[in-house]
């Protein structure tokens, strides 16, 4: 895929520097996070619990952003956080990304009973409210991150499959799908090479709006208590723990929620930016 | 008209159908639901086994499960909660109401935020305002909402002390649980919505015609303007109504409110499947049922749409 210039103008808009900067070094941090983070994530002292951030009074330099109940290092928590975090919404995107797409080109393309099929299960499923379904799924689960990654599979997938649906629908009618029928493409090829390439930009944009979403769903999860089980630090669940020190101890709760906030904020305006540049007819998803 | 509505109702039916077939299907093929229905008390003999699982109709093939299943559901009879020895029907009834409100509180909090300031970014595009309309709608986005309502209860309960943390009474407990529902989940997508169909009826032929027979710029958009693009803006208010369900489990847990969403988070702690089934399949109900009122309305407000 060659750059146009178009794209090559946008990309030296602010919001996609100061977006794609959040977002990079985010990742760098978690994946690094091992060498980065200044203590052990799951052992603290509790000679050091309850310290506040280090420019308050009686906060410490070796402890950035304070301390928790149990004087565990908030940064090195926030940070191992944001691997588990970025690690299941990754995993769970890329798994409902390609099952809603796979679904949605069928369904698209395919039509009848196929169709009523695969868009009623979606109707279905979407109108099952998402942290409902999550807890039953969890429920009869049991906890753990791959159980949590089917759990958020299984929830986002039906999103996509109803966009790439539409899409499909209306790309079906033009001329070069009928052109390649009558020179004998088989709907597969006709699938695979004529609609999926079309309806690509489609998902990549979703895929980083959705990305958001699936990290406030997970976090929503863990701060329910049938997310990510302890002992994985993770931001929901630190939000939760920080609750019952709301008057003496706010920032337990207060930073991991504002990595949320940042790393949410930084993937939707990137989704928008993406969504501008690749199909300015998305305007509305 | 009436096959439009007879073909939506059927679309409900089949769309309810699923639904419990999901739920019934995740109950059973993650293992033997004898244990899942089952309080948890450890000691189970093979005599209480086995009779637990005739009781429960558990020997029987799936499809004769399931089909039984469906019709005590229809009857309104969703089985005792285990935890709380009640039937689940009452135990939802009791809450409902109170999720409902809160709900109302939300939609009202969430209008009276995005409506005015969706419209007013259309009419001052690329203004101050207009980026400002849009901060607060970004920001609504990527809030998670039970950090939102933790902050709210930080500042406003334990700094200030102007507001009760947690709880039902009189007005002022609806105060921030109705904000944190409102803004988080509803009013960042209903102010750009508001927004886009405010700008594309603003640019509409008809609204040419307006401003050549002369109507005052006022006149224009309040009477011919807004009308036509509150169409949108009012269907989807009904299916953010539906996302409340999701929004209230959350938000109901932060502030302690009494209502459905907390019940499905106390049943989850619990590990009360049949309690958690029964909230489920109601919420779904109300969500799919909410969906259908919508469409019908929407086809009695705008004459285009046809089937």
């Amino acid at each position: 895929m060659a750059i146009h210039a178009f794209t090559l103008e946008r990309m030296g808009r602010p919001i996609f520097v100061i977006s794609a900067a959040i977002i990079g070094v985010l990742v760098l941090t978690a994946v690094a996070a091992d060498w980065i983070i200044p203590h052990d994530p799951n052992v603290g002292k509790l000679e050091d619990k309850f310290l506040p951030p280090f420019w308050l009074d009686g906060g410490r330099m070796t402890y950035p952003l304070g301390t928790d109940s149990l004087g565990r290092d908030l940064l090195s928590r926030i940070i191992m956080g944001a691997r588990v975090s970025l690690m299941v919404a990754a995993a769970a995107i890329i798994a409902a990304g390609g099952t809603g797409t796979v679904l949605g080109l069928l369904a698209g393309y395919c039509g009848k009973i196929g169709d009523e099929i695969i868009m009623r299960t979606v109707d279905g499923l979407l109108a099952i409210p998402t942290i409902l379904l999550a807890m039953l799924l969890a429920i009869t689960l049991g906890p753990g991150i791959g159980n949590l990654i089917l759990v958020i599979t299984f929830l986002v997938w039906a999103r996509f499959a109803r966009v790439v649906r539409g899409d499909v629908l209306s790309l079906k009618t033009r001329d070069y799908i009928a052109l390649a029928k009558v020179a004998g493409a088989s709907s597969f090829r006709i699938m695979l090479y004529h609609l999926f390439p079309n309806v690509l930009n489609t998902v990549i944009v979703m895929a980083t709006l959705q990305v958001g979403y699936v990290i406030i769903l997970e976090a929503s999860l863990s701060f329910l208590g049938v997310g990510i089980p302890p002992p994985h630090p993770t931001w929901g669940y630190m939000i939760s723990t920080g609750r019952s020190h709301l008057a003496t101890a706010w920032w337990i709760s207060a930073f991991p929620g504002l990595a949320i906030l940042l790393t949410v904020l930084a993937l939707n305006l990137l989704g928008d930016w993406l969504r501008d540049t690749l199909d300015p007819k998305l305007r509305q998803i | 008209m009436q096959r439009y509505i007879l073909f939506r109702l059927l679309h409900g039916v089949l769309t309810l159908f699923v639904v419990s077939l999901v739920v019934f299907l995740i109950s059973r093929a993650t293992g033997d639901p004898t244990y899942l229905l089952l309080p948890d008390e450890g000691s189970l003999t093979k005599e209480d086994y086995d009779m637990q699982r005739r009781r429960l109709g558990l020997d029987q093939p799936l499809p004769i499960q399931y089909v039984t299943w469906l019709g005590k559901m229809a009857q309104g009879d969703f089985g005792t909660s285990y935890r709380a020895g009640l039937p689940i029907g009452e135990l939802i009834g009791q809450r409902l109401p109170n999720t409902l409100k809160l709900g109302v509180a939300a939609l009202g909090f969430a209008t009276l935020l995005a409506l005015p300031l969706g419209i007013i970014a259309a009419l001052k595009k690329d203004s101050s305002i207009d980026t400002a309309a849009k901060i607060v709608a970004f920001f609504g986005m990527a809030m998670p909402h039970f950090w939102l309502g933790i902050m709210l209860i930080l500042i406003f309960s334990v700094r200030l002390g102007w507001l009760p943390t947690s709880g039902m009474g009189g007005p002022v407990h609806y105060l921030m649980p109705a904000f944190t529902l409102g803004y988080s989940f509803v009013a960042a997508g209903m102010m750009r919505l508001t927004r886009s169909s405010m700008l594309e009826v603003l640019d509409a032929e008809y609204m040419k015609l307006v401003r050549i027979k002369g109507v005052s710029e006022r006149r224009a958009i309040l009477l011919h303007a807004l009308r036509n693009a509150l169409i949108p803006v009012v269907t989807y208010a009904g299916l953010y109504f539906a996302l409340f369900m999701s929004g209230s489990i959350v938000v109901e847990t932060v502030f302690r409110w009494p209502g459905i969403g907390r019940l499905a988070y106390e049943a989850t702690m619990w590990r009360d499947f049949p309690l958690l089934q029964g909230i489920v399949v109601v919420v779904a109900g109300i969500t799919v049922m909410v969906h259908l009122m919508v469409d019908i309305v929407y086809a009695y407000i705008d004459p285009r749409i046809r089937y």
